[in-house]
């Protein structure tokens, strides 16, 4: 638990040290192309309701993936 | 103490890269060597390989947005969007989110004034998953009655949250019914409450006939797989989809403007008064194009911008000032923002941002200011390129809007081409009083405090 708890911290200073060296308004410099409305939260989806029909070709087989040599 | 050496290791190594970049000649970006292949019904494929991680991610971008809307169907292009979830011949209604989530991946759709996206990134070993969804509801839609009715209160809810119910909301649609003369840009892409209600199923379906073929779309595939591979599987699903005549093009031209544009906006829900100056501008992929975005970043992007340094800093007029160079395939805009401090008068803002303005008229911009801009565009650019759902939609927009994906490979070359007589030119040419749309909100505390009553 303290080891995850480190690591997240680590990983958060690595992560503003970016920041720190180029400036936040660096990071903001992707500024929105149109006054469109933004994308659609689709993330939390509910797929209560959802009707399978079941006939997409989804693959079974677990990925294996390898990893580059260290 | 590790955190201080980490942050200290970090710093010199910042001051060591930022002293050899400055004015060092910019390293090529990495050449994206795409495939470009068109199917006998006219769907374009672009695919490009990427064995970097074991996924892959499509993009479906239609030749279709809110600019070829008609009167009285405004918010129409967004809503055929939100259709195109509910279930096709051989996927049901909310089967793809399921089939997506369920196995790893993640998906949307967006709809702008342009083109509209369909989108998703998956493990890589469920390509056919992935191409199967985007060519089943391309060929066989399911439009009913009740998905549409469906889907309308669900676009009027967007509305509601995202529009009509967020401070400043009826001004952003005030000003672009203010700045466009032409009928396709001048309304918004989320469309009229009374336009959605009015939208009948079988407008859906000549709608879904008119601009969803093969014919009006563009594939784009980044990943992990084999190219000849993943064309015989984007024929095998694609394929047999019949193609449809071309849509009628949509006239662009857009008069030019003679005098400034006026208007206040009373808010309700605003707080603070605030100001939004617009100049017309240029389509994208052109030359005063990319001068205005180093104008524009010049001007307003980052503490150390123009605006920021002069309204926020040093006159402490505003709390907030922000912008950008719309990119548009007809008339785009130049927009900057700036919310007040409380007490602070309107006028005084808007006679510093012009300002500002002036001054960039007269004098080329600062070297500083100049590279970067051009380093954060570039910067900004390559990371997002690490990501290949990005790298997918970029090819599909490149190519519907200008016929180019190649335009990925020469974008940062066009940006690293502006000069700084450039941008001085394009301030000359496009940032003048009779170019401009001001619109002014102003707080309505007292309705709103009835409003908070009730």
């Amino acid at each position: 638990m303290m080891t995850e708890r480190i690591g997240w911290l680590s990983q958060s200073i690595l992560a503003i040290i970016p920041m720190l060296l180029f400036g936040f308004g660096t990071m903001a410099q992707q500024p929105p192309t149109s006054f469109g409305p933004p994308p659609t939260d689709r993330s939390d989806q509910s797929v209560k309701g959802a009707v399978i029909k079941g006939k997409a070709p989804v693959n079974k087989d677990v990925l294996r993936v390898k990893l580059p040599k260290a | 103490m590790r955190i201080t050496n980490l942050l200290l290791t970090g710093g010199m190594a910042g001051a060591i890269l930022l002293f050899f970049t400055a004015g060092a000649p910019a390293e090529r970006i990495r050449k994206i060597d795409f495939k470009d292949t068109t199917l006998s019904n006219g769907l374009r494929v672009i695919t490009v390989e990427d064995h970097s991680a074991p996924v892959v991610s499509l993009a479906v971008t239609y030749n279709v947005g809110s600019r070829n809307e008609r009167k009285g169907r405004t918010g129409f292009a967004h809503l055929f969007e939100h259709m195109m979830f509910k279930g096709s011949e051989n996927v049901g209604p909310g089967e793809h989110f399921v089939q997506i989530f369920t196995n790893g991946g993640s998906m949307n759709g967006t709809t702008n004034e342009d083109r509209t996206n369909y989108f998703e990134t998956l493990p890589a070993n469920q390509l056919d998953l992935a191409i199967f969804l985007e060519a089943d509801r391309m060929r066989s839609l399911l439009i009913t009655k009740e998905n549409l009715d469906n889907q309308r209160h669900a676009v009027q809810e967007e509305r509601r949250l995202g529009r009509d119910n967020q401070p400043y909301g009826k001004s952003r649609e005030t000003l672009q019914e203010l700045l466009y003369d032409n009928f396709a840009y001048k309304h918004s892409v989320i469309g009229s409450m009374e336009d959605l209600n009015a939208a009948t199923v079988e407008d859906v379906k000549q709608f879904f006939k008119m601009y969803y073929a093969p014919s009006n779309a563009v594939v784009t595939l980044v990943g992990d797989f084999k190219t000849d591979e993943a064309l015989v599987k984007v024929k095998k699903y694609f394929g047999d989809i019949p193609g449809q005549p071309s849509p009628p093009t949509v006239d662009m031209t857009e008069p030019e403007q003679k005098a400034e544009r006026r208007t206040t906006v009373e808010d309700p829900l605003a707080r603070l008064p605030q100001i939004t100056v617009a100049y017309k501008a240029t389509p994208g992929d052109t030359s005063d194009f990319y001068a205005l975005q180093i104008l524009s970043a010049t001007l307003q992007s980052g503490q150390s911008s123009r605006l920021s340094q002069k309204l926020v800093k040093e006159k402490e007029l505003v709390q907030s000032v922000f912008g950008f160079i719309a990119e548009h395939r007809g008339t785009g805009a130049l927009y900057i923002t700036a919310t007040l401090q409380p007490g602070r008068k309107v006028e005084a803002v808007e006679a510093t941002i012009y300002e500002v303005i002036e001054s960039l008229k007269k004098e080329p911009i600062a070297d500083w200011e100049f590279q970067k801009a051009k380093n954060a565009s570039r910067y900004g650019f390559i990371r997002s390129m690490e990501n290949s759902l990005t790298r997918a939609i970029m090819l599909g927009q490149y190519t519907v809007f200008y016929n180019n994906p190649d335009l990925i490979n020469h974008r940062q070359d066009k940006v690293a081409a502006v000069k700084k007589e450039d941008v001085r030119r394009v301030a000359n040419k496009y940032l003048n009083a009779a170019n401009r749309t001001v619109v002014v909100t102003l707080p309505k505390m007292k309705m709103a405090t009835a409003a908070v009553q009730q």
